[in-house]
């Protein structure tokens, strides 16, 4: 029988006998998301809020040396230029800017403008070790009241046209006699935003009931049969 | 050679004798830097703290950072100096910390093997008190580790995160859909920022008061990230996690017993299908430990002093215990890393210990350490004190007395004795210190009080080995405060002490007295089973009814109880004792009533699977009588290392008046008999 040579893999590397890895820092010390002039970002239980349309900067602090923003929903964020290092009052930060785009009308109109959406950070630490960061964000639609009187003015108009075209069409005059239809074609043009209010609370509150699961799953201790097992045992002397 | 001392000096030199003590405080309360004089033995002690500072790591990422363990030597003739030179390592005075581990608190066991017993003593250190500051090693290192972890913690909480931990209401959730977080993340951020400088370690209790963040809250969530980051039953990660879970609850919660409950853990547990051996356990309990140490930058270093009571405790050397030692340490030196060993050892004794050790021990030994500066350092030999280092040593034990003289700084450096004694006793060649320190002792007596102790002694004044009645009980009373402060901490780690304590009280009041006229041989500590923790038992020797004893002591509680309780039960396989008689000792606070039904669930049904067909009894035993058997060894060696030599009858009433409470624990209980309770 021939014998062959044992081919290691590329990719495999000295195992070294690392230390705890609770030990080390597994995030940099700080990442928030600020306007393009440094402004503060609203923050909600949903995570920040951030409005299409505008530039945004992602700030990592601490030990890092390079910072990439890998995870983000492509159609509405798009990145721009390069990280960089900057300082501002003393404080030495990585930035990453990205600007979020405006979605196509249809979508906006049928998410109501509202979109939950999460940004993975990876940065690269002093040592060499990878981390990442998931920061929630809920991208929406700016100047949401002038869209909403927008669309609220639209609905009118559609309903007005509908109801004079109709008059004209059958000669019929109640239309300039009674406001009737009039507050009629109202009503049915303000529930839209009604409803845009409504589905937005619900989607607002659906996405901080899934950031709460999530905390749950990272944060909260698994039920552990040791304190049990120990009280079983009993406390005995202590000295 | 005599000088004139002004009378009117007189009065003030005569308040004490700056020489009486020899090189370090013979006293418990006694102040170390009154007799500590930095210029002697100044060369040998920079290149120890030296040595010691090179295991002080800067950057630590993998096990490869930390120095490889190496053994340096410290040699000297008897009075040399050794046990000064260590204490002056311990009373450094730039005050950095190092973790020195002394070999007083637990003793050598040559059939234990050597990585168990380094972790012992570890453990031991970590519980104890620190000599010098009087604090709880592990209090400290656990309160730094924790504030590590604790602001890993916080930084890593994400914004929301951030929020959902201080459970809003629901009005507040409402209003916190739209915006409001900045003020929680902000709060955390304040907490992170007070939490970055280490001495926020000091007061970490306090931080999260300031912030109004419940120390149990955040308990939780630390321990949560643990648990997410060391998953797994593998054993290291079992370690790891009971580790740091023990100092984040002694830390955050201020639990005294979370130590106890990481040494009680059994590692071996769970579902992994390698069972590993005790060895592989330890190897990896001392790496977790010296993990954490690393962190803060604190050295371990082992120190071995008196090696005369180690090696040669009858006062002869014991070849066997001397090669076990030496094989021992040079097995750690291979398979252990980022521990430094002291062996402070007497020239003459070194030279015999060497023969027995083998070619391995002997290159191992001779490895040392690489110290900037220093380049390798394997070997220090304490030389006699130059005649430059006598001047400074006098100036230095004069300086208090000194201070106290009008014109203090015009008297010469020589004062009070003559420049031609101080020139003599420069020249004598061969005499350690201690012997020039005890001449100028006798000097300064001479010229002071006008006394020469060496010519003219009283009769009634004992010699330097002769000791009285005051002074036994003096060191008498220092055992037994040693041992009070030894047994405050956990028990289990007192088994071997209290086991050859208990052995050695029996052992000085031979022959027993009339009330015990069952028991009459010689007794033994020694290993049982397979249990390193728990397995020792002291074998008495019984000829009236003829039977082995083994008297053993119930230490561990919770989960280590019952494992405690088996250990014991093998006295009777074990070939070394083959007992046919078994009495455990269990400090429980019940003076009466029924033992065995006071014993926890599991411990009790240890207990009734064990004892079936034995003779096997349970007694009480109160902590009086634990500090007196903890005492003996204690005050034992204290003697030795005065020098005071005890006679055989002296002893044997000293103990028999002291510890009359203990005989009765020992006897066997006639109504007990082989065949069962």
């Amino acid at each position: 029988m021939e014998t062959e040579v044992l081919i290691t893999p590329d990719h495999v590397m000295p195992r070294r006998c690392e230390v705890s890895p609770a030990l080390l820092a597994q995030s940099p010390e700080s990442v928030i998301i600020t306007t393009r002039r440094g402004r503060a970002v609203p923050l909600s239980l949903a995570g920040y809020r951030l409005r299409m349309g505008g530039t945004y900067q992602i700030r990592v602090t601490g030990p890092v040396r390079d910072v990439r923003l890998i995870g983000f929903p492509r159609l509405l964020v798009q990145r721009q230029g390069d990280p960089r290092e900057c300082t501002d009052d003393g404080v030495r930060y990585w930035c990453r800017e990205f600007r979020v785009h405006r979605a196509s009308l249809f979508s906006m109109i049928t998410s109501l403008g509202i979109y939950p959406e999460e940004l993975e950070i990876e940065s690269t630490l002093l040592d060499g070790r990878k981390v990442s960061v998931c920061v929630p964000v809920v991208l929406e639609l700016g100047f949401t009241w002038k869209i909403v009187l927008l669309l609220v003015l639209w609905a009118f108009v559609l309903s007005v046209s509908e109801l004079v075209s109709t008059a004209v069409r059958d000669h019929r005059t109640e239309l300039f006699e009674s406001p009737v239809p009039w507050l009629r074609a109202l009503v049915l043009a303000l529930l839209y935003p009604v409803m845009t209010f409504v589905r937005r609370v619900h989607c607002l509150r659906k996405r901080a009931g899934e950031l709460h699961q999530h905390f749950d799953t990272i944060w909260r201790l698994p039920e552990r049969g040791a304190h049990d097992s120990a009280e079983q045992h009993g406390a005995g002397p202590t000295p | 050679m005599s000088v004139a001392i002004d009378e009117s000096l007189r009065p003030i030199l005569c308040a004490y004798n700056p020489f009486d003590d020899v090189a370090r405080p013979q006293h418990a309360d006694g102040r170390f830097s009154q007799v500590h004089v930095p210029a002697v033995l100044r060369a040998p002690r920079e290149q120890l703290l030296a040595a010691i500072d090179a295991y002080r790591v800067r950057r630590f990422s993998a096990l490869v950072d930390l120095p490889a363990s190496r053994v340096i030597k410290v040699l000297g003739h008897r009075g040399a100096g050794k046990t000064h030179l260590y204490e002056a390592v311990l009373h450094r005075e730039d005050g950095a910390p190092q973790l020195l581990i002394s070999r007083d608190t637990e003793n050598f066991d040559e059939g234990m093997p050597f990585e168990e017993y380094m972790f012992q003593l570890l453990m031991a250190a970590l519980n104890g008190q620190h000599p010098v500051y009087g604090y709880r090693f592990f209090d400290v290192l656990a309160a730094q580790v924790t504030r590590r972890l604790l602001l890993h913690t916080v930084r890593e909480l994400g914004p929301t995160d951030r929020m959902f931990v201080q459970c809003p209401s629901r009005w507040r959730q409402f209003r916190l859909l739209w915006r409001g977080g900045e003020e929680s993340r902000d709060r955390f951020d304040t907490f992170a920022a007070e939490l970055q400088p280490p001495a926020a370690a000091a007061e970490l209790r306090r931080v999260c008061e300031r912030q109004q963040m419940s120390p149990e809250l955040l308990a939780d969530l630390v321990l949560a990230r643990l648990s997410r980051l060391e998953p797994g039953d593998s054993t290291q990660s079992c370690i790891r996690r009971e580790l740091y879970g023990a100092m984040i609850r002694a830390a955050l919660l201020q639990d005294r017993d979370a130590l106890q409950g990481f040494l009680e853990a059994d590692y071996q547990a769970g579902s992994r299908a390698r069972v590993l051996h005790r060895a592989d356990v330890v190897r990896q309990l001392l790496h977790a430990v010296r993990e954490v140490c690393a962190l803060v930058q604190l050295p371990v270093v082992y120190v071995f002093d008196n090696m005369e009571g180690l090696l040669a405790p009858a006062g002869y050397l014991q070849p066997r215990r001397a090669a076990a030692f030496l094989e021992g340490l040079a097995q750690a030196v291979d398979h252990t890393r980022g521990f430094l060993f002291l062996v402070l050892f007497e020239q003459g004794l070194y030279s015999q210990a060497l023969m027995h050790a083998g070619t391995f021990a002997r290159s191992r030994l001779d490895l040392g350490v690489h110290v900037p500066g220093h380049c390798r350092v394997a070997e220090l030999e304490l030389q006699p004190p130059t005649r430059a280092e006598l001047s400074d040593l006098v100036q230095g034990r004069m300086a208090g007395l000194r201070s106290q003289l009008p014109g203090g700084n015009s008297v010469p450096a020589h004062f009070p004795f003559a420049p031609q004694f101080l020139e003599e006793l420069g020249q004598l060649s061969g005499m350690p210190i201690r012997g020039r320190i005890e001449r100028l002792r006798d000097e300064y007596n001479r010229i002071v009080f006008g006394r020469c102790d060496l010519v003219a002694a009283p009769v009634d004044v004992p010699g330097p080995n002769e000791v009285t009645r005051e002074e036994l009980e003096r060191i008498w009373e220092d055992a037994l405060l040693e041992a009070g402060r030894s047994l405050e901490v956990a028990w289990t780690d007192q088994q071997v002490n209290l086991t050859r304590g208990l052995s050695q009280l029996l052992q000085a009041a031979l022959p027993w007295p009339e009330y015990l006229p069952q028991l009459d041989a010689a007794c033994q500590a020694l290993p049982i089973g397979d249990n390193p923790r728990h397995g020792f038992a002291t074998l008495v020797r019984c000829t009236q009814p003829p039977a082995r004893v083994a008297i053993g002591f119930l230490l561990a509680t919770g989960a280590g109880m019952p494992l405690d309780m088996r250990a014991k039960f093998a006295a009777f396989s074990d070939e070394k004792t083959r007992a046919n008689w078994l009495i455990i000792l269990w400090p429980t606070g019940k003076s009466g009533g029924d033992l065995v039904a006071a014993l926890p669930t599991k411990t009790r049904e240890v207990w009734e699977e064990c004892c079936q067909q034995r003779a096997v009894c349970l007694r009480a035993v109160d902590r009086v009588s634990l500090r007196k058997i903890r005492a003996l060894p204690l005050f034992l060696e204290n003697a030795r290392k005065q020098d005071i030599s005890l006679s055989d009858d002296l002893l044997r009433s000293f103990v028999r008046e002291r510890c009359v409470e203990v005989f009765p624990l020992v006897i066997p209980d006639p109504q007990v008999t082989e065949h069962g309770n």
